[in-house]
């Protein structure tokens, strides 16, 4: 399979973006994005924008890598029964490979999108309003007559996102011991 | 399109920010293992109370963003009296999340060993700690190597988040040096180069060592 995926330009395309996405920070893919887009295109990205776009790229990324193990992981007799029993390869690959695939998938894109719901955390390191913004102005306006705040604003936000991501993991984990095979 | 004067005149800033990367991830990465060691003997050893406490913290260190981590223990704990400088909040945050990521990863590894190792190790008249130690480890640590790998990786990769607590490394040079001279491209490019340079013998080393420690099929 690895050779197969190296034969022709595209892939190898592909494979360059794939493992450069992967090996950097993403916080320096923000700071590609946000400061050098800026700078060699003209683009006016704002600091969504630039979230936005690199959790795109870098959520793309890292799910692909999930379908292609999940692709891969599927035995080669799969194909082979398939096309004796007279199924075309569109026929194979949507009412054979693609379900089989879908179900290794879910777990690990479940888990993924706590992962990306996590980093965007580092949007308030470009200037996004988000929830650590809004905490730290919070903390901002009450620093004389409350400066207990910020014990207890970074508190509230780090329950917020242990609120939002845990019923996520429960939800993989569960998805994974019920389809284990 | 890139100005050379430029690089060479601020590499040396990069030598050094990406000296800080490395310490704080090295004692970070370190002490995540320890952690992670101790919190996957808990569970395996199913030690009664502790295992709730090791499976509290594994699920609120998984869920929650380092950077949020690193925002309490610098700007929320002092309120408390724990008053940490911010090399000691980013080793010590770095580790609070790696544990939790190795502590998965080793127990992955300790379940791969089947049952009757231990029986067996028993049965030859091994005390307890040999048969972990012996036994045990050596076996475990084949299955959970890669794991360990790409959470190294990936903890490395998480360092990059204590610019935001003021520690100057590799990312907060180039955040200066744009901020200060406008030099994007420079900056950008000697920030790639700087986790280049620091991840990829990481990646090779790992892969390595996964060869190196897999006893089972070896």
């Amino acid at each position: 399979m690895a050779d197969d995926v190296a034969q022709s330009r595209g892939a190898r395309v592909m494979n360059t973006y794939l493992v450069f996405i992967r090996v950097m920070p993403q916080l320096a893919l923000l700071f590609i994005a946000f400061y050098g887009f800026a700078r060699a295109w003209n683009w006016n990205l704002d600091a969504t924008g630039a979230c936005v776009l690199v959790f795109v790229l870098w959520g793309g990324a890292e799910l692909g890598d999930l379908v292609r193990g999940a692709l891969v992981s599927i035995p080669a007799i799969q194909y082979e029964s398939a096309y004796m029993l007279g199924l075309t390869p569109w026929q194979t690959f949507t009412r054979v490979i693609l379900p089989q695939a879908l179900r290794r998938l879910l777990p690990g894109s479940v888990n993924l999108s706590t992962r990306i719901v996590k980093t965007t955390s580092l949007a308030v390191l470009l200037g996004v309003v988000e929830v650590i913004k809004v905490g730290q102005q919070i903390i901002d306006a009450h620093r004389f007559d409350y400066p207990q705040g910020t014990l207890w604003v970074y508190g509230v936000i780090f329950l917020m996102y242990f609120i939002v991501c845990w019923p996520l993991s429960l939800a993989a984990r569960a998805l994974e011991r019920r389809w284990a095979d | 399109m890139l100005d050379w004067h430029f690089i060479a005149h601020y590499a040396p800033f990069f030598v050094l920010g990406a000296r800080m990367t490395v310490i704080i991830s090295v004692a970070g990465v370190a002490l995540a293992m320890i952690v992670g060691l101790l919190c996957a003997t808990v569970l395996e050893a199913r030690v009664p109370f502790v295992r709730g406490v090791v499976r509290v913290y594994i699920e609120v260190s998984r869920n929650t963003p380092l950077l949020v981590q690193l925002y309490f223990l610098y700007f929320g704990l002092p309120k408390l009296g724990f008053v940490w400088s911010a090399e000691t909040c980013a080793i010590v945050g770095l580790a609070f999340l790696g544990g939790s990521y190795m502590a998965e990863s080793m127990r992955a590894g300790f379940d791969a060993v089947p049952a009757v190792q231990k029986e067996n190790a028993y049965v030859l008249g091994l005390s307890r700690w040999q048969t972990f130690a012996r036994v045990m480890l050596p076996q475990a640590a084949g299955t959970a190597m890669p794991g360990v790998v790409a959470n190294v990786i990936f903890l490395i990769k998480e360092s990059s988040v204590v610019s935001a607590i003021a520690l100057a490394d590799v990312m907060y040079m180039a955040k200066d040096l744009i901020g200060m001279y406008y030099s994007t491209y420079e900056s950008l490019f000697m920030l790639i180069v700087a986790y280049l340079v620091i991840l990829l013998p990481v990646s090779l080393l790992g892969t390595w060592m996964e060869k190196r420690f897999d006893y089972a099929r070896r």
